[in-house]
């Protein structure tokens, strides 16, 4: 057991030894070509979640819809998707039919 | 008629984020944090609680939809977007820690990861885009929602 310990140490350093120098280069390469186009988003996160409500029912009624809207689809869709799928059932059954007198 | 299984997934998607997000951290904060009122983490719970209440019901609206589907994919760009704004909202938030034996103040702030969680997030959020019209023309395609 030890010397599995000390074995996975041992990978462990050595991909430690590659991978931090390219990791370092990386977050430099990042910082300085990538980061700068991300401060207008961050703005207007920023001005997005101070705008976010403080009251906990404006979040439960979120919830509630979500429910509601996820109930209906389900009732909505999923008999759309039976009724496919009998028909794709039918249609199978059919060709099979047809595939074996011929 | 609701498909009455993926309903249920649904229901257990919504409790077990509702436990994760809403019911656990509120247990911890009263019951460890409450009394260190120093720390000043009600910020964090606040809006670990008010954005975990969001998300389990996304994972209610995902849950309940069939797997490939377009319901799915939109829930899962809901979930991605919704996560961006909380951890963004938690990273962003300063937490001051007074300590008035010593009169020392820490003060703690998370903002130097936005950066590069947010250049995650939004490829994350590119590809869920991505996602939603791939499964939206195949859908198209085989005439199913």
């Amino acid at each position: 057991m030890q010397g599995e310990v000390d074995l996975f140490r041992e990978y462990l350093e050595k991909f430690m030894y590659y991978f931090i120098p390219f990791a370092e280069e990386l977050l430099r390469y990042l910082r300085e070509n990538v980061f700068p186009y991300l401060t207008e988003i961050m703005l207007y996160l920023q001005d997005f979640s101070e705008k976010l409500p403080n009251s906990f029912e404006a979040y439960v009624m979120i919830f509630i819809l979500l429910v509601v809207l996820g109930i209906i689809a389900n009732w909505k869709f999923e008999k759309r998707e039976e009724k496919e799928k009998k028909k794709k059932e039918k249609s199978k059954e059919i060709s099979e039919l047809l595939f074996g007198v011929s | 008629m609701t498909d009455k299984k993926l309903l249920r997934k649904g229901v257990i998607a919504a409790i077990s984020s509702l436990f994760f997000y809403v019911a656990l951290p509120y247990v911890i904060y009263v019951k460890y944090l409450a009394q260190y009122p120093e720390f000043g983490v009600e910020k964090y719970i606040d809006w670990i609680i008010r954005m975990g209440i969001v998300i389990s019901g996304i994972n209610f609206f995902k849950s309940a939809s069939s797997s490939k589907s377009v319901r799915q994919a939109i829930g899962d760009l809901l979930l991605s977007i919704v996560y961006l704004i909380f951890f963004f909202k938690l990273f962003t938030l300063e937490v001051t820690v007074n300590v008035p034996e010593t009169n020392v103040m820490v003060s703690i702030s998370m903002e130097g990861f936005i950066y590069i969680y947010l250049l995650a997030a939004l490829v994350g959020i590119f590809a869920n885009i991505v996602k939603v019209a791939e499964v939206w023309a195949s859908a198209g395609r085989s005439r199913s929602l």
